[in-house]
C-alpha cells in the first residue's frame, strides 16, 4: 500500500493534536469529546458487521447495554472488578451474536427480517433488564464514585478517561486497517457484496457470518463498559433502548458506512453537533433534535456516502472502494 | 378464562388498529421500496392534530379534515424528501427517515411540550360494551372495525381497480410496468398519499381512547415493523395479520406477565416466527 506523504503528514497532525486535547479543554468540553469518542467505538463495532460484512443489525443496543450492565452491575452488586465486568459482557455478547448469526444464516434469513429479528431480541433484553431488581429495574444501576484506580478503570479525571478511549479508538482503527488488508477482512467485503459469488470463490460463508457477529458484538460490549463506568448511571432506556441500535447505525452512515475512520467522524460530530445546540440554546428540549434531524437529512441530500467522504474530496483519505456499499446494488464488477 | 377472552378480543380490536396504520407501511414499502422509519411519528403528528380540531369538532368528525391532510402531507414527504433517496441504498433511506423522525419529535416537543395529551372528556371514552362478561370500551370496537373494513376496502382496491393494479405492477416490477405505459411517478405520490392517509383515519379513531406523547411514534413503529416484517416485507394481507398477531400477543402478555414484561412474548413469537419462516406469514414476502 502506497500512501502519499499529505496523507501520512495529515494523519500525523491528526494524532498529535488529539493527544494534546486534555491539555486544551474544558473539563465540560473533555467529557462530552469522551462520550463521543466512545460513541464512535460502538459504532465502528457496528460497522464492522453493518458496513463491512453487510450484517443489518438492528439489536446492537443488545450488546451494548450487556457490557454496560455486565461492568456496572457485577461491580456493584458482587464487587468483579469492572475490566473483568466488561469481559464477562463480551463473553456473553459473543455467544449471543454467534448463536444468532449461526441460526439466522442457517435458516436463510433475509437483511430485513434479520434486522427485526435483532431488534426484537433487544427490545427483549431492555424489557427483561427493566424488570430485575438485581439490576436496578427501571430505576437504573449508579455507581459509587468512591474508589479510584486506573486499573479498575475507576479514574478520578477526565484526562484519565480521555487518554483510556483514545488509546481503544487507535487501537480500532488500526486494528480494522490490518484487518481490511488481511485475507480475512476480504472475504468479508466480498461476503457483503455478493454471498454467492464468494462463496463460490472458497469462503466460508456461514463461519465467516458467525465471525463477523461475534467480533461487533465483543467490540460493541466494550464500549458500552466503558460508556457505563464513564457516564457513572445506566437504565434500560439509556443503554439498551431502540434509541442505542438508532445511534450506532446514524452515526456510522453519516460518517461513511464501510469506512474505517467514519464512524467516528459520524459520532464526533453529531454528539458534539447536539451538545453545542443544547448549551447555546439552553432549556426548550425540542430544538436540539430539531437541529439533529435537519443536519442529519442535509448530509444524506448533500452527501450521500457520508462525512469521510470530504477526507476524499480533499486528498487526505483514499477513494475507498470499500464506500461502493453506498450506492452500488450489490454485485461484483 | 373471562380475563383471557377479554384479553383476546381486545387484542383483535388493536390488531385492527394497528392493521391500519402497518397497511400504510406496507403499501408504501411494497411500491416505492423505501421502510419509511418515520411512519409512526407521522401517526404521532395527526395524532396531535386530532387533538388540536377535537376543540372544534367531535374527533370522528375531524377525520375529514386529518385524512386530507396528512395525504397532502404524504406527497410533499414524497416529492421532497422520498424521492432523492429512492434509487439509494436501504441505509442511505433509513438515515434520511430517521432525520425525518427526529424532527418531527423535536418539534412536536417544542409545540406541545411532553406532557400527554388526549381528548378523554367525550361520550365515547366510557361508554362500553358488554358482550356477556367481557367489557370493550365502544371507542376501541368501533376504530378496530373500522380498521378492518378499510383493510378490506384496499384490498378491492389493488386488485380490482386500474390503480391498484399500477401499484402492483411498480410494486413487482417498476421498469416493465414503466415500460407498459403504467404512470410511475403519479402511482408512487398516491401510494404515499395513502399511506398517510391510513394514518390520518387511524389517528382520530384512536385519540378518543388514548394519549399522545411526542414519544408515541417511536412505541408504535416498533410494533409496525415488527408486524409488517412478521407479514413478509410488501405483502399486504401479511402485514394485516400480523398486525392482528401482534395485538393479540401484546393483550395477552399484558393480561398475564403485565408491567414491563407485557411485550416480550409477542418479540419471541416475532424471532420465532421469522427463523422458522423469514419470508413472512404467508411466505411470499419479498426478500430483502
Amino acid at each position: 500500500m502506497k500512501r502519499r506523504p499529505l496523507f501520512l503528514g495529515a494523519v500525523a497532525v491528526v494524532v498529535i493534536a488529539l493527544a494534546f486535547m486534555p491539555a486544551v479543554l474544558d473539563s465540560a468540553t473533555l467529557r462530552i469529546v469522551v462520550v463521543a469518542l466512545i460513541w464512535g467505538l460502538a459504532a465502528s463495532a457496528w460497522n464492522l458487521a453493518g458496513g463491512f460484512a453487510g450484517q443489518l443489525s438492528l439489536g446492537h443496543g443488545l450488546y451494548f447495554g450487556v457490557g454496560a450492565y455486565a461492568a456496572v452491575g457485577l461491580y456493584v452488586n458482587l464487587g468483579v472488578s469492572p475490566p473483568l465486568g466488561i469481559l464477562a459482557g463480551c463473553l456473553l455478547s459473543i455467544a449471543v451474536a454467534a448463536l444468532v448469526a449461526l441460526i439466522t444464516f442457517r435458516a436463510r434469513v433475509g437483511h430485513l427480517a434479520f434486522a427485526v429479528l435483532t431488534l426484537a431480541l433487544a427490545l427483549i433484553g431492555h424489557d427483561i433488564v427493566g424488570s430485575v431488581r438485581w439490576l436496578g429495574a427501571r430505576e437504573g444501576l449508579f455507581l459509587p464514585l468512591d474508589v479510584t484506580d486506573p486499573l479498575q478503570l475507576l479514574f478520578s479525571s477526565y484526562t484519565g478517561w480521555y487518554y483510556l478511549v483514545f488509546g481503544c479508538c487507535l487501537a480500532f482503527i488500526v486494528g480494522q486497517k490490518i484487518l481490511l488488508a488481511s485475507k480475512l477482512g476480504r472475504s468479508w467485503l466480498a461476503m457483503r457484496d455478493n454471498a454467492d459469488a464468494a462463496a463460490a470463490m472458497g469462503v466460508n460463508v456461514g463461519r465467516q457470518q458467525v465471525v463477523v457477529a461475534a467480533a461487533s458484538a465483543a467490540l460493541t460490549a466494550v464500549a458500552g463498559g466503558l460508556f457505563a463506568l464513564f457516564t457513572t448511571f445506566i437504565d434500560p432506556t439509556s443503554v439498551l433502548g431502540l434509541d442505542v441500535a438508532i445511534n450506532l447505525v446514524l452515526f456510522a452512515i453519516v460518517g461513511g458506512l464501510g469506512t474505517v475512520i467514519g464512524p467516528y467522524i459520524g459520532a464526533a460530530s453529531l454528539v458534539l453537533l447536539s451538545y453545542f445546540v443544547s448549551s447555546r440554546l439552553g432549556g426548550s428540549g425540542g430544538i436540539e433534535p430539531v437541529i439533529y434531524g435537519v443536519a442529519v437529512i442535509a448530509i444524506v441530500l448533500s452527501l450521500p456516502r457520508g462525512l469521510s467522504t470530504l477526507l476524499a474530496r480533499f486528498g487526505l483519505a483514499r477513494q475507498v472502494t470499500v464506500n461502493a456499499a453506498a450506492d452500488d446494488r450489490g454485485g461484483l464488477k | 378464562m373471562t380475563l383471557y377472552l377479554q384479553a383476546l378480543l381486545q387484542g383483535l380490536l388493536q390488531g385492527g388498529v394497528y392493521a391500519l396504520v402497518a397497511a400504510g407501511l406496507a403499501l408504501t414499502f411494497g411500491v416505492t421500496k423505501v421502510l419509511n422509519f418515520a411512519h409512526g411519528a407521522f401517526f404521532m403528528v395527526a395524532l396531535y392534530l386530532s387533538v388540536l380540531l377535537s376543540q372544534l369538532v367531535h374527533p370522528y368528525l375531524a377525520i375529514i379534515v386529518v385524512v386530507p391532510t396528512m395525504m397532502a402531507v404524504g406527497v410533499l414527504l414524497f416529492v421532497g424528501l422520498v424521492r432523492p433517496v429512492m434509487n439509494t441504498r436501504f441505509l442511505i433511506q433509513a438515515q434520511m427517515t430517521l432525520g425525518v423522525v427526529l424532527v418531527l419529535e423535536g418539534a412536536a416537543s417544542l409545540v406541545f411540550g411532553l406532557d400527554p395529551q388526549g381528548v378523554t372528556d367525550l361520550a365515547i371514552s366510557d361508554a362500553v360494551l358488554r358482550l356477556g362478561d367481557v367489557v370493550v370500551p365502544w371507542a376501541q370496537f368501533i376504530a378496530g372495525l373500522i380498521g378492518v373494513v378499510t383493510c378490506c376496502l384496499l384490498f378491492v382496491l389493488l386488485n380490482r381497480t386500474d390503480f391498484g393494479r399500477s401499484m402492483r405492477a411498480i410494486a413487482q416490477d417498476r421498469e416493465a410496468a414503466t415500460l407498459c405505459g403504467v404512470p410511475v411517478e403519479r402511482t408512487h405520490a398516491a401510494t404515499w398519499a395513502i399511506g398517510l392517509g391510513l394514518v390520518g383515519l387511524a389517528a382520530p379513531l384512536v385519540i378518543v381512547s388514548t394519549f399522545v406523547t411526542p414519544h408515541t411514534g417511536n412505541a408504535y413503529i416498533v410494533l409496525l415493523l415488527l408486524a409488517v416484517v412478521l407479514g413478509g416485507m410488501g405483502d399486504l394481507l401479511g402485514a394485516v395479520l400480523g398486525s392482528i398477531l401482534i395485538g393479540v400477543m401484546a393483550a395477552l402478555g399484558q393480561a398475564t406477565m403485565g408491567g414491563s414484561l407485557a411485550l416480550v412474548p409477542a418479540y419471541a413469537l416475532v424471532v420465532l416466527i421469522l427463523v422458522f419462516r423469514p419470508s413472512g406469514l404467508l411466505g411470499r414476502g419479498a426478500e430483502l
